[in-house]
C-alpha cells in the first residue's frame, strides 16, 4: 500500500511538473492541482485537505503578495509620472557601449545589497532602480532577470542570516560555515560572468573575448583579496575595520535620516509656495531610492517603506489634478501584479501539502503530516557512502530542488539535512550539499516568489527563466559538490 | 504605349552585371557584363556607368523608356575595410547637469575599422549656454580643421529630443565650405556613444561617396536619362541618390542586400532561406513572413544604430575547389577557380582528360598545398578545375531546363579520369565533394532556423547567383528541404537592384506608445519614403512595437510607379487557386476551400489532424494560406482563423478577434498576429502589444478604403 502511495505521488508530482516545464500546463493551474492531488495520496481526508492545503495555503505566503501589491503601485505610479521613463532615457543615452562591465558592475551591487537584505520586499526595491538601468543598456529582458536572480543568489550565499540553519541544525562552526560560503560565493561568481558573457552574446552584443577574461581576471582578484584579506586579518585590525565601519554607519544614518526630512519637507514646500509648474526637480529621481535607504538604514517595516516612497513621489510631482492619477496607479498596481499573486496563492497551497500546515496541524496529529510521513524513508536510501557516490547522486538529482521537490530547501531540505545527519554523513557535506544544490532553486525555481515577481516585471514566462538559467545553476551545483567533496570526504 | 525599362547594376566582387526590365511583363530585354573597377581612381562608379552605356548601346534603348536606374556599391564597404576614409571633427555638445560623462560617452577617440585601420577623430565639447552663438561654433570648426579634421559630426547629449543645435552647427560648417553630418539624422535612438559613432562613420565616407555620387549622376544625365538614380540600401530597399550624399553608411552591405531584393520582388519568396551562391562565397539570409530579417551593423566589432540585413558569409560556392588527402577528397573550399586563377571543365572545349593529368597545388603563397587541379600536357602549370559545379552537373543534380550550356562530355570524360586517379567509382568523388560542401553551409541554415524560429515545413532554400545550380539542389535533397532556383540565377542582384523597392525605418525609443504616438511615427516614415520618390499609393508601412527594449519601429516601402504588371498577367480562375492551395499544402483539392478574398489575394484554409503519441491524441489545426492571383504564396500560418469582412466592419470585427484569440499564460496576456488583407496589400498588425495600438493602426490604414470594399482579416494565437 505505501508503495502505491509513493508511486502515485512520484507520478503526481513529475507529471505536473513535466507539464509546467514543458508548458502545456500553466503554472498557476498545476500548483494548486499538485497541492491537491498529494495530500489525497497520501492519505489526508478530503475535508482537511480542503481547508488546510487549499484554504490556508492560499493565505501562506500573505506577507509576500500584500508588500507584491505596494511595491507594484509604487513601480506603476513612477511609470505613470514620468520618473521611471527619464531615468531609462538618461540610462540609455550617458551608459555607453560597454553592456558586459555594467552588467558584471550590476550584479556586484546586487549582491552587495543582497548580503544584508532579504525578501521580496527588498527585491522589488532594488529591482525598481536596477531593472530599468540593465534593461536600457540593450539586454534582453531574460537577461535581465537573469543577472537580477545570480545576484540574489550570490548575495545570499554571503548573507549571514541565511546561516542560522548551519548554525543550528548542522551544529558547524562560524569558520567553517564562512569556508564553505566562501568557495560556493567564487564557483557561482565565475559561473554568473559565463552567463552574462554568453547571454550578451546571444543578445546581439559585441563580445570582445580576451577584454572581458582581463576584466574578469580584475574582478576575480580583486574580489578574492578583499575577502581574504578580511579573513586572514588579525582579530584586533579586523574589529578596529568594523567599528570604524560601524561608526561611519551611524554618521550616515543621521545624515541621511536628516535629507530625507528636509527632502520631504522641500516637496511639501514646492506644492505650498506654489512652485509646482517646473514639472521635474532633480530630488524627484531619488523616489526609487527612499524605500530602499529606509529599510537599510533604519530597519522600516516593508510597507511602510513603500508608502514613504510612494508619498514622496507624489509630492515631488505634484500638479493640479494629480490626485487622480496618484489613486489610478494604486488601483492599477495592484492589478499589475495579479499573475504573480495568484501564482503565489498556489505556492503557497503547494508548500502546505509538502510541508504540512504546521503546528494546527501537528497537536491533533502527533504522528506528523502523511506526506512527509510517506517520503521520509525514501530519501533515507539515496544517502551517499563515497564522495563519488555524494557527487554523482546529488548532481543527478539536483533538479529536484525544483518545484518544491524533495531537495528543496524549502521544501522538504530541512527534513532531508535531518535525516542525513542522523545517517552519519559529515555535517559541512551537507551545508555544501544545501548551498550547491541550492542555486539551482534559487536562480531557476519557477516557484520562487521572486522569480515569478521578476518575470511578471519584465514580462517573460517564468518557465522560460528556468530553460534559460537551469544549464548554468546545474553546473554550479556540479562544482559545489566537487569543491565540498574535496574538502569533506578525505 | 511605349515601353517602361528600369535598369539594374550589381557591383560584385568580380564582374558589374548590369540588366534591363520591361515592367509590364517582367521581361529582360538586356543583359551586359564588365570587370568591376575597385581599382580605379573614380572607384566601382566608373564599372557603373560603362555598364550602363554598354548595356544601353547594346539592347537599343531608348533613354525616355528608362523609368528608374538602381546599382548597388561595393564602395562603403570596401571604403571601411580599407581604412579610406577622412579624419572627423566632433563637436559634442550637452547642458551643464551632466557634463563630465556626456564628454566621456561622446569622445571616442581613434575607432579601429578593420585590423589595423583606423579612423581618426578630433574632439571638442561645447557646453550649451547663452554664450554659445554663431562665432564660437565657428571658431571651434575651424580649430577642428586646423589640426586635421575634414568632415564635422555635431552630436548633442538627448540630441534627438530637439536636434536644433545640431542642425545649427551642421548648417554653420556646411556655410564654411565642410561636410558635416548631425547625429540625430542618422538615428533617433538613446545611446549617446554609438549615436555619436554612427555620424562618425557616416561622416568619413562623405568626401569619397559624394564624389562618386556627383560622378555616377553626371554621367547618367548625360547619357539623356532623367529617371530618378537609386542605390541599394543595406536593408534591402533602395534610395534615392541624394540620401545617400547625406547618408552614405546607409549603402553598407549594399552588394548581397541586392540579391535579397530579387528572392523577395522577382523571385517572390515569402518564408525561406535564401543563397546567393558566388564563386569564391555564398551570402545566407533569411526571409520571414515576406521581410528580410535585419540586424545592427557592427564596424571593428562597434556597435552601430544601423540595421543592415542579416547575411552570413560561408566559404564554399560554384567554383570551391576540392582539397586531397591521400587518394581521399578531405575537404572542398575555401579557395575558388576564380581566385586561383583557373578555368572550369565545364566550360571549357578541352574534351580528353587523363588520370596522370591530375595533381595537388598551391594555390595563393600561405594556403596548403592539396589543392586538386588540372595540368595540361605541355603546360607549366595548373590551368582547369574541377570544382562544385563539374560535381553537380556529372550527378545530373542541375534541372535542365536552366539553360546553362556547359561541356556535358568533358565532365564525364573528366571524373572518369579522376576515377582512376584516386581509384574510386567517379560517382562517389563528386557526392564527396557536394557532400562535404553541404556540410559547410548546413551549421549556418540550422543556426538561422533556430534564431528566426522558422517552422520546418515552411522552409525553402532558394537558390540565386551562378554558383546556385552548382549547390542548391543537392543541398536541399540531403538536407530534406524543398528548394528552388531563380531564373536567371547569373543576374539575380542586378535585377534585384532593378525591382528594389523604396524603403526607410524610423526607429524610436518610446516608453509605453501610445497610439499618437505610433501614428506619429508611422507618419514620419511615409513622409521619408515619399521625399525619395515613392508615390503615396504605394506606400505601405509595418510598424513593431518592441517593449522590451522600449523602441517603435516603423518600415515603410513604396514605388516610384504604379505596378502597371498587373494589368497585363494572366489572372488565375479560382480552380487554378485552389489547385495551388493543394500542392501547397500537400493535400487534395477536395480539402482546401477560399475562406475569403479581396481583389488579389486569397486567403485559403485547410484543416489537418496531427496524431501524437502513436495516434492517442489527435490535434487539428487550421492551416492558412494567402495566395495572390498569380498564384504567388504570400503569407503562411500553421494555426489561425480567417474572417471575412468589409472595411467599415473591420474595427469592430478585430476587436472581437482580439478578445477571442488572446493567449493568457504566467506571463500574461498575448495578443494574436494579426494580418489585413486588403487589395493587393497584407498589411501586418503582428509587432503591436495592446488593442488600443492595434485598433489605432487599422483605423489609420482603412482611412481611405471604401466602406464596402472586401477585407480579409488573418489570425493567430501568439504561442
Amino acid at each position: 500500500m505505501e508503495l502505491v502511495k509513493i508511486v502515485a505521488i512520484i507520478i503526481l508530482f513529475f507529471g505536473l511538473a513535466i507539464a509546467m516545464f514543458l508548458r502545456k500546463l500553466p503554472a498557476l493551474l498545476a500548483l494548486p492541482l499538485m497541492a491537491f492531488g498529494l495530500p489525497l495520496i497520501a492519505g489526508v481526508s478530503f475535508n482537511d485537505t480542503l481547508q488546510f492545503v487549499i484554504g490556508q495555503g492560499a493565505l501562506k505566503l500573505h506577507q509576500a503578495y500584500t508588500i507584491a501589491f505596494f511595491g507594484s503601485m509604487l513601480s506603476i505610479l513612477l511609470q505613470k509620472t514620468g520618473i521611471a521613463e527619464n531615468f531609462i532615457k538618461i540610462g540609455a543615452e550617458l551608459a555607453g557601449d560597454k553592456p558586459w562591465a555594467i552588467a558584471v558592475a550590476m550584479l556586484l551591487l546586487i549582491t552587495l545589497l543582497f548580503t544584508t537584505l532579504s525578501g521580496l520586499g527588498a527585491i522589488i526595491m532594488v529591482a525598481t532602480v536596477v531593472l530599468p538601468i540593465l534593461s536600457s543598456i540593450g539586454l534582453s529582458p531574460m537577461t535581465v532577470v537573469g543577472i537580477f536572480l545570480f545576484g540574489l543568489s550570490l548575495g545570499g550565499i554571503m548573507n549571514p542570516s541565511n546561516w542560522v540553519l548551519y548554525l543550528n541544525v548542522l551544529q558547524l562552526p562560524i569558520e567553517q560555515i564562512k569556508l564553505i560560503a566562501l568557495w560556493m560565493f567564487l564557483n557561482t561568481f565565475l559561473t554568473a560572468l559565463v552567463y552574462i558573457t554568453i547571454q550578451l552574446y546571444r543578445d546581439g552584443q559585441a563580445i570582445k573575448i580576451f577584454k572581458i577574461l582581463g576584466l574578469s581576471l580584475a574582478f576575480g582578484v580583486i574580489l578574492a583579496l578583499v575577502i581574504f584579506a578580511f579573513l586572514h586579518l588579525p582579530q584586533n585590525f579586523q574589529n578596529a575595520l568594523k567599528n570604524a565601519w560601524h561608526s561611519l554607519g551611524t554618521i550616515l544614518k543621521t545624515v541621511i535620516g536628516a535629507g530625507l526630512a528636509l527632502l520631504f519637507l522641500y516637496s511639501l514646500a514646492r506644492i505650498i509656495f506654489n512652485r509646482t509648474r517646473i514639472a521635474f526637480s532633480a530630488v524627484t529621481y531619488l523616489s526609487p531610492l527612499i524605500p530602499l535607504l529606509l529599510i537599510i538604514l533604519f530597519q522600516i517595516d516593508f510597507i511602510a517603506a513603500f508608502i514613504c516612497g510612494l508619498i514622496f513621489a507624489f509630492l515631488t510631482t505634484y500638479r493640479k489634478g494629480h490626485l487622480n492619477l496618484f489613486i489610478q496607479s494604486i488601483l492599477q498596481g495592484g492589478a499589475v501584479v495579479m499573475p504573480a499573486v495568484v501564482l503565489m496563492f498556489g505556492i503557497g497551497m503547494l508548500l502546505n501539502a509538502i510541508m504540512g500546515p504546521g503546528e494546527v496541524w501537528n497537536t491533533i496529529h502527533p504522528e506528523g503530516w502523511p506526506v512527509l510521513n510517506l517520503l521520509r524513508p525514501l530519501m533515507m536510501r539515496i544517502i551517499p557512502h563515497s564522495p563519488w557516490q555524494y557527487i554523482l547522486i546529488f548532481t543527478l538529482a539536483a533538479p529536484l530542488a525544483l518545484y518544491r521537490g524533495p531537495l528543496n530547501i524549502w521544501g522538504m531540505g530541512y527534513g532531508l539535512a535531518a535525516i542525513l545527519l542522523a545517517s552519519g554523513m559529515p555535517a559541512g557535506a551537507i551545508m555544501g550539499l544545501l548551498l550547491a544544490v541550492g542555486q539551482v532553486q534559487g536562480i531557476s525555481d519557477p516557484t520562487n516568489t521572486h522569480n515569478v515577481w521578476l518575470a511578471n516585471e519584465m514580462q517573460v514566462d517564468v518557465q522560460k527563466v528556468l530553460y534559460n538559467t537551469l544549464p548554468y545553476t546545474w553546473l554550479i551545483a556540479f562544482l559545489g559538490l566537487i569543491i565540498s567533496a574535496g574538502m569533506f570526504y578525505r | 504605349m511605349a515601353k517602361r525599362i528600369k535598369i539594374g547594376i550589381d557591383v560584385g566582387g568580380t564582374f558589374t552585371h548590369a540588366v534591363a526590365i520591361d515592367i509590364s511583363n517582367y521581361a529582360i530585354v538586356g543583359k551586359v557584363c564588365v570587370p568591376t573597377t575597385h581599382t580605379d581612381r573614380e572607384g566601382v562608379a566608373r564599372g557603373v556607368v560603362e555598364s550602363l552605356h554598354l548595356l544601353i548601346e547594346k539592347s537599343h534603348l531608348n533613354p525616355d523608356e528608362i523609368i528608374l536606374i538602381a546599382h548597388s556599391t561595393t564602395q562603403a564597404t570596401n571604403a571601411l575595410l580599407e581604412g579610406d576614409v577622412a579624419p572627423v571633427g566632433v563637436i559634442a555638445l550637452g547642458s551643464s547637469r551632466l557634463n563630465k560623462i556626456i564628454q566621456r560617452q561622446s569622445d571616442l577617440g581613434n575607432i579601429e575599422l578593420a585590423p589595423g585601420k583606423f579612423l581618426r577623430t578630433f574632439y571638442t565639447y561645447l557646453e550649451i549656454d547663452e554664450s554659445l552663438k554663431e562665432p564660437r561654433i565657428r571658431e571651434t570648426i575651424s580649430n577642428l580643421v586646423a589640426q586635421g579634421a575634414e568632415v564635422i559630426v555635431a552630436s548633442q547629449a538627448f540630441g534627438i529630443e530637439n536636434p536644433e543645435r545640431e542642425e545649427q552647427v551642421v548648417q554653420i560648417a556646411t556655410e564654411m565650405g565642410y561636410l558635416a553630418t548631425a547625429a540625430s539624422q542618422l538615428s533617433k535612438l538613446y545611446g549617446l556613444r554609438i549615436r555619436t559613432r554612427t555620424a562618425v562613420i557616416n561622416a568619413s565616407m562623405l568626401p569619397k561617396m559624394l564624389e562618386t555620387a556627383n560622378l555616377t549622376e553626371k554621367a547618367v544625365r548625360e547619357s539623356g536619362i532623367n529617371a530618378p538614380l537609386m542605390i541599394m540600401r543595406s536593408d534591402g530597399g533602395i534610395m534615392d541618390i541624394n540620401e545617400m550624399r547625406k547618408r552614405p553608411i546607409l549603402s553598407m552591405l549594399s552588394g548581397p542586400a541586392a540579391g535579397v531584393a530579387a528572392a523577395l520582388m522577382y523571385v517572390k519568396v515569402s518564408d525561406g532561406i535564401f543563397l546567393e551562391v558566388g564563386g569564391t562565397s555564398t551570402d545566407i539570409s533569411v526571409i520571414k513572413h515576406g521581410k528580410p530579417q535585419v540586424k545592427y551593423a557592427q564596424v571593428g566589432g562597434n556597435r552601430l544604430f544601423l540595421k543592415t540585413l542579416d547575411v552570413r558569409t560561408v566559404g564554399i560556392a560554384g567554383g570551391s575547389l576540392p582539397r586531397l588527402a591521400g587518394k581521399r577528397i578531405s575537404d572542398v573550399g575555401p579557395r575558388s577557380a576564380h581566385i586561383a586563377n583557373l578555368s572550369y571543365v565545364a566550360f571549357n572545349p578541352a574534351n580528353d582528360y587523363s588520370a596522370e593529368q591530375f595533381r595537388t597545388f598551391q594555390p595563393m603563397s600561405g594556403d596548403p598545398s592539396d589543392y586538386l587541379a588540372i595540368q595540361l600536357d605541355g603546360e607549366e602549370r595548373p590551368r582547369l578545375a574541377v570544382t562544385t559545379t563539374e560535381a553537380a552537373y556529372y550527378l545530373k543534380e542541375v534541372p535542365a531546363e536552366l539553360g546553362v550550356e556547359v561541356n556535358q562530355s568533358a565532365i564525364k570524360a573528366c571524373f572518369a579520369a579522376l576515377g582512376k586517379y584516386l581509384q574510386q567509382s567517379p560517382e562517389k568523388i563528386a557526392h564527396d565533394i557536394l557532400t562535404i560542401a553541404t556540410r559547410k553551409i548546413e551549421p549556418t541554415i540550422d543556426q538561422l532556423r533556430r534564431e528566426y524560429k522558422l517552422e520546418r515545413e515552411f522552409i525553402h532554400l532558394v537558390g540565386g547567383g551562378g554558383g546556385a545550380p552548382a549547390l542548391v539542389p543537392f543541398a536541399a535533397h540531403q538536407l530534406g528541404f524543398e528548394h528552388f532556383l531563380a531564373e536567371n540565377c547569373q543576374i539575380t542582384s542586378a535585377i534585384g537592384a532593378a525591382l528594389g523597392i523604396i524603403r526607410d525605418t524610423i526607429e524610436k525609443n518610446i516608453i509605453n506608445p501610445s497610439p499618437a504616438d505610433l501614428l506619429a511615427i508611422r507618419q514620419e516614415a511615409v513622409t521619408s519614403v515619399q521625399a525619395m520618390g515613392a508615390i503615396p499609393e504605394s506606400i505601405e508601412v509595418s510598424i513593431e512595437v518592441d517593449n522590451r527594449n522600449k523602441r517603435v519601429q516603423a518600415i515603410a516601402t513604396g514605388s516610384s510607379e504604379l505596378r502597371t504588371r498587373d494589368l497585363s498577367i494572366k489572372k488565375l480562375t479560382t480552380e487554378d487557386i485552389l489547385t495551388r492551395a493543394a500542392q501547397i499544402l500537400k493535400t487534395d483539392r477536395s480539402q482546401v476551400k477560399i475562406e475569403g478574398k479581396t481583389a488579389f489575394l486569397f486567403a485559403i484554409t485547410s484543416v489537418q489532424t496531427r496524431k501524437h503519441f502513436f495516434g492517442l491524441f489527435r490535434e487539428s489545426l487550421q492551416q492558412v494560406r494567402v495566395i495572390d492571383h498569380e498564384g504567388i504564396l504570400r503569407l503562411q500560418i500553421n494555426d489561425g482563423s480567417v474572417v471575412a469582412t468589409i472595411a467599415r466592419e473591420v474595427k469592430s470585427q478585430t476587436a472581437t478577434i482580439i478578445e477571442k484569440l488572446t493567449t493568457y499564460g504566467d506571463a500574461g496576456a498575448l495578443l494574436p498576429d494579426l494580418f489585413l488583407l486588403c487589395a493587393a496589400k497584407i498589411i501586418d498588425l503582428s509587432g503591436l502589444v495592446e488593442p488600443s495600438q492595434v485598433l489605432a493602426l487599422v483605423e489609420i490604414e482603412l482611412e481611405k478604403v471604401p466602406p464596402t470594399e472586401p477585407i480579409v482579416i488573418v489570425a493567430a494565437k501568439k504561442k
